[in-house]
């Protein structure tokens, strides 16, 4: 992995929080073309190769279009038309968790179904008793800060409440590795904060594996332990970065996004972020005007 | 859950203060009688209206008699023929004629029609689910949809014998391909995120298609069961005009002939019974399944 030659590694290596040494999902070359019936093929992501390690989590960053939902969808198990490896340490579902569980981008609640049924439907491929299963629906209801509304139905909440129900269904299948697709682009910048902070309280509390794709270069930095930014299309790996921001203050607490923003560690890895993406989303706003061009 | 932005927000930084309204959770109910009011008379609005229309039709039906637009021996006024059928009502003949002969299009009407509901739902899930059984029948299905149902009829006819049992078959057909279809569209065109969410979590296949697919697609479904009650009823009636002695249909045809407009008119009231009724019925049914799309 080390030779290619797109791959930078960031200078600041150590990473602050204790991530495991196991590799929890491994893939390899992956490459994935779309044929579109009326048009020319696209190629969304070409040779693709990334190890995330356990309790590790990695934030994919690149210009739209560059694969990397693609790259999540494949993962999860979304789209299963591929060429290259995907490996999990621990694929099967034994022990009520799912090997991998999604938080999608759109709203994904099921609107038929209240607060309690929309979590517990992501367990219903789990061999969970009863009560097994009400408490899970019980303790990350309670977790996402829903547990006033677990009979309301999804057209009754607010968007971001929506939201947190959706990362609630994922959290309660405690999957090996979960996987978020923007899971906050559809939110208000005041919600989205609070969300932030939320969601790294929790994965530190459940000591969770997140591959977590984004748009948003703060976000990346706020929430990873490590960031990938990848090319325009066809998607390829373009840089990788440690993310070496003490989330921990010395009072011993997490610390606010807003907190870490305010440090200079965070404004300059988001600097070297960003000019790593900026030719990116250059390329990726000229090759977009070649083919309206054709 | 705790406030970040209040933690966050450090005292040697703060440039402003905050002055704090008392939080209340308690709603004036001023605001909510007069929130109550407006919803109640947006409801009066409504069924006014919804009352209103008809009567003006029915003025204008009786404005073209009065100023010679039709012809009166064939299409009498409205007062002419609600007199003639209160005189059917008072002594008993029309309501006895129109109750026979309404209860008999019932016990055809009614079975044919969930018959037609429930093969169009099997059929239908059925296509929407599988690609293989969606290519097999959907060449099939629009070969056979566009036939008028009651050109079939005769066929039906050849197979099931001249009684009940035809007539209750061919009112089947007539629902079945409204349920049929509108329940494949509706599989197919749902939202793709909720199959999405069954993969991502490996849901088993029986509880993703009787808790995601099923009512994902349940809107197009109601749809389909209200176009098809309606099919149902035109069906019926068509078949009844050829070929039978009794029912409202029947009841129709046969005072069109002897030339009893009251008794015609009378006989397309209960239809137009049947149809609110019926719709009625599948619109409150439709409520209480989908309560989120609740317009």
């Amino acid at each position: 992995m080390k030779s290619e030659d797109t791959k930078v590694i960031a200078e600041t290596a150590r990473v602050h929080v204790p991530v495991g040494d196991e590799i929890a999902l491994r893939v390899e070359e992956l490459s994935k073309l779309f044929l579109p019936k009326n048009s020319t093929p696209v190629l969304a992501m070409s040779k693709v190769s990334v190890e995330v390690r356990s309790q590790e989590v990695l934030a994919l960053l690149g210009p739209s279009g560059c694969g990397k939902s693609t790259l999540l969808r494949v993962i999860g198990g979304l789209d299963t038309d591929y060429q290259g490896r995907v490996e999990w340490t621990s694929r099967s579902s034994e022990a009520g968790r799912l090997a991998t569980a999604t938080v999608f981008q759109q709203d994904s609640t099921l609107p038929w179904l209240n607060v309690s049924d929309n979590i517990a439907l992501g367990l219903s491929g789990l061999k969970l008793s009863k009560q097994e299963r009400r408490d899970r629906v019980e303790q990350y209801s309670a977790l996402v800060g829903l547990e006033h509304f677990r009979s309301s139905y999804p057209h009754e909440l607010s968007g971001g409440m929506r939201q947190r129900v959706a990362i609630a269904r994922a959290l309660a299948a405690e999957p090996h590795v979960l996987l978020m697709d923007e899971p906050l682009a559809a939110l208000d910048a005041q919600t989205r904060i609070v969300m932030q902070s939320e969601l790294v309280a929790i994965w530190k509390r459940t000591g969770s594996t997140v591959v977590y794709v984004t748009h948003d270069i703060e976000e990346a930095v706020t929430l990873a332990d490590r960031v990938i930014v990848m090319t325009a299309r066809p998607g390829r790996i373009k840089s990788e970065r440690s993310v070496a921001i003490p989330r921990i203050g010395q009072d011993g607490r997490l610390s606010e996004p807003l907190e870490l923003r305010a440090m200079p560690e965070f404004g300059q890895l988001a600097l070297a972020l960003w000019s790593d993406l900026a030719e990116e989303v250059g390329s990726a706003l000229s090759s977009e005007r070649q083919v309206s061009k054709q | 859950m705790t406030n970040p932005v209040e933690s966050v927000a450090m005292d040697s930084m703060a440039g402003t203060t905050r002055a704090e309204a008392p939080a209340s959770s308690v709603i004036d109910p001023e605001i909510i009688q007069h929130e109550i009011h407006l919803r109640r008379r947006r409801v009066a609005y409504r069924w006014m209206l919804g009352i209103l229309v008809p009567i003006a039709l029915l003025g204008v039906w009786q404005l073209a008699d009065f100023v010679g637009l039709v012809d009166k021996r064939f299409i009498p006024p409205p007062t002419q023929v609600f007199a003639g059928m209160w005189d059917g009502v008072a002594d008993g003949t029309l309501t006895k004629a129109i109750a026979k002969n309404g209860l008999v299009s019932l016990e055809r009407l009614l079975p044919g029609f969930f018959g037609g509901v429930v093969a169009g739902l099997l059929v239908g899930v059925a296509m929407g689910l599988f690609d293989s059984v969606r290519y097999g029948l959907a060449p099939v299905i629009s070969a056979t949809f566009p036939l008028p149902k009651i050109a079939i009829y005769p066929l039906v006819i050849v197979v099931f014998g001249i009684g009940d049992m035809s007539k209750i078959v061919v009112v089947a057909i007539g629902a079945f391909y409204m349920v049929a279809i509108n329940t494949v569209s509706g599989i197919i065109y749902s939202n793709n995120t909720y199959r999405d969410v069954a993969t991502a979590f490996q849901v088993p296949k029986r509880v993703e298609y009787l808790r995601i697919v099923v009512p994902a697609a349940l809107p197009s479904i109601m749809a389909g069961i209200r176009l098809g009650f309606g099919s149902a009823l035109i069906v019926l009636v068509g078949a009844e005009f050829v070929s039978a002695q009794t029912g409202i249909g029947y009841y129709i045809w046969n005072a069109w002939q002897i030339l009893d407009i009251d008794a015609m008119f009378g006989g397309l009231i209960v239809i137009a019974i049947f149809g609110i009724l019926g719709n009625w019925a599948l619109v409150a049914i439709e409520r209480k399944l989908i309560p989120w799309s609740r317009a």
